[in-house]
């Protein structure tokens, strides 16, 4: 056997010990813990007020929980009394399947009826193009607003963000009652843009105005 | 097997919904995209910042009336004499170049998004149109073409009696 091989099976075997030795540690802390558990479920049957409940029907409880057609998902290992005889592993598997088709259809279904994913195509949000110039003691910011009017947009400034927000109907003014519309690529609907500015600004002194579809704003620095 | 049944089941949904999304974005959007070449002119030209886009959104919209068609494209920042419209065999061309206004003090740009310079775009029309008779107005930065259609191609509609 060469050097290297040694080594090698060493290294395996060392890896198997201290899996097993990591097993054996977990194991040794379940136990304790239900031990620890049946302590606490005794002192809590103690302490609590005197419910006149049969040993025996509690008992039957117990064991029929095993095969009892209510599935419950969540089933605490560590509280139910482990009875070999009534054990149904295909029960226990069934738990399992419902517990990763819970995990899955939460996952996935998630896409279908979150509002954030279909809004990005279905809600007619569109952000318009920006320039934004800086000068020594201004700031001139342009933006492409094709078919917009002084009341459609709004403009608001709050220490050195911009925000544009607007909304835009795309309106059917030919009111020919056999025409129809053979392509739409003009968008509608709500935009909202906002924008950080490199340097602190006069929060007075903004002037707006729109002209050619293009919306100009002068923000005067500090 | 039940559980990859659901996985695959789900899957397949996400994926049709983000291709569908997909798919609208870019029927919306491709005609539409268009190509804007540095102008001729070469101080013109050398006006623009390297860093502006290329690519622009001419955007139209196309209305079919009984007896005209109606274009609409969203062109901002142009003045009448930048447009040049033409329609060769139905073919309805819509070129124009959009002007960089240089700042007369220096600046730098801290965001260039809108592109600029010479741009072109092309629209099919299904009818025959009459050319003397086309009107164009310019207005907030949308282009109006009213064209009215040649007599035989106006629609009729025929009621049953």
């Amino acid at each position: 056997m060469s050097e290297r091989q040694t080594y090698f099976s060493t290294m395996v075997m060392i890896l198997i010990f201290v899996m097993l030795a990591a097993l054996a540690v977990q194991g040794w802390y379940m136990l304790g813990m239900q031990q620890k558990l049946d302590q606490l479920q005794a002192s809590n049957v103690e302490t609590q007020p005197q419910v006149q409940q049969p040993i025996g029907q509690t008992k039957k409880n117990n064991s029929n929980r095993f095969n009892s057609q209510n599935s419950r998902i969540y089933d605490d290992w560590f509280n139910d009394s482990f009875d070999p005889d009534n054990w149904d592993p295909m029960y226990e598997m069934q738990q399992m399947q419902d517990r990763m088709n819970q995990i899955f259809g939460n996952a996935f279904n998630r896409f279908d009826r979150s509002s954030n994913f279909n809004h990005l195509f279905k809600n007619n949000q569109f952000s318009p193009q920006v320039d934004v110039l800086e000068e020594e003691d201004k700031f001139v910011v342009k933006v492409n607003l094709p078919g917009f009017d002084n009341e459609n947009v709004n403009v608001t400034l709050e220490d050195q963000t911009l925000t544009i927000n607007g909304s835009i109907e795309q309106k059917k003014e030919e009111t020919d009652e056999h025409g129809r519309v053979i392509s739409r690529e003009r968008r509608s609907g709500k935009f909202n843009r906002a924008i950080t500015l490199p340097a602190p600004l006069k929060q007075e002194g903004m002037t707006t105005h729109i002209d050619k579809g293009v919306l100009q704003i002068t923000l005067l620095k500090k | 097997m039940f559980k990859i049944d659901n996985l695959t089941n789900s899957l397949s949904r996400t994926w049709d919904t983000v291709s569908q999304g997909w798919n609208h974005l870019i029927n919306n959007t491709s005609n539409a995209l268009t190509r804007f070449i540095s102008s001729d002119d070469k101080e013109k030209a050398d006006n623009v910042p390297s860093s502006s886009p290329h690519w622009g959104l001419i955007s139209a919209d196309l209305y079919d009336g009984s007896d005209k068609m109606v274009v609409k494209v969203e062109a901002p920042g142009l003045v009448n004499d930048d447009f040049d419209i033409s329609i060769v065999n139905n073919i309805l061309t819509i070129s124009g170049e959009k002007q960089f206004q240089k700042e007369t003090t220096k600046g730098e740009y801290r965001i260039l998004e809108c592109a600029y310079g010479r741009f072109s775009r092309s629209i099919p029309l299904e009818y025959e149109v009459n050319t003397d008779t086309a009107k164009a107005s310019y207005d907030k930065g949308i282009l109006k073409i009213e064209l009215e259609k040649k007599p035989h191609q106006r629609r009729r509609t025929i009621e049953i009696k």
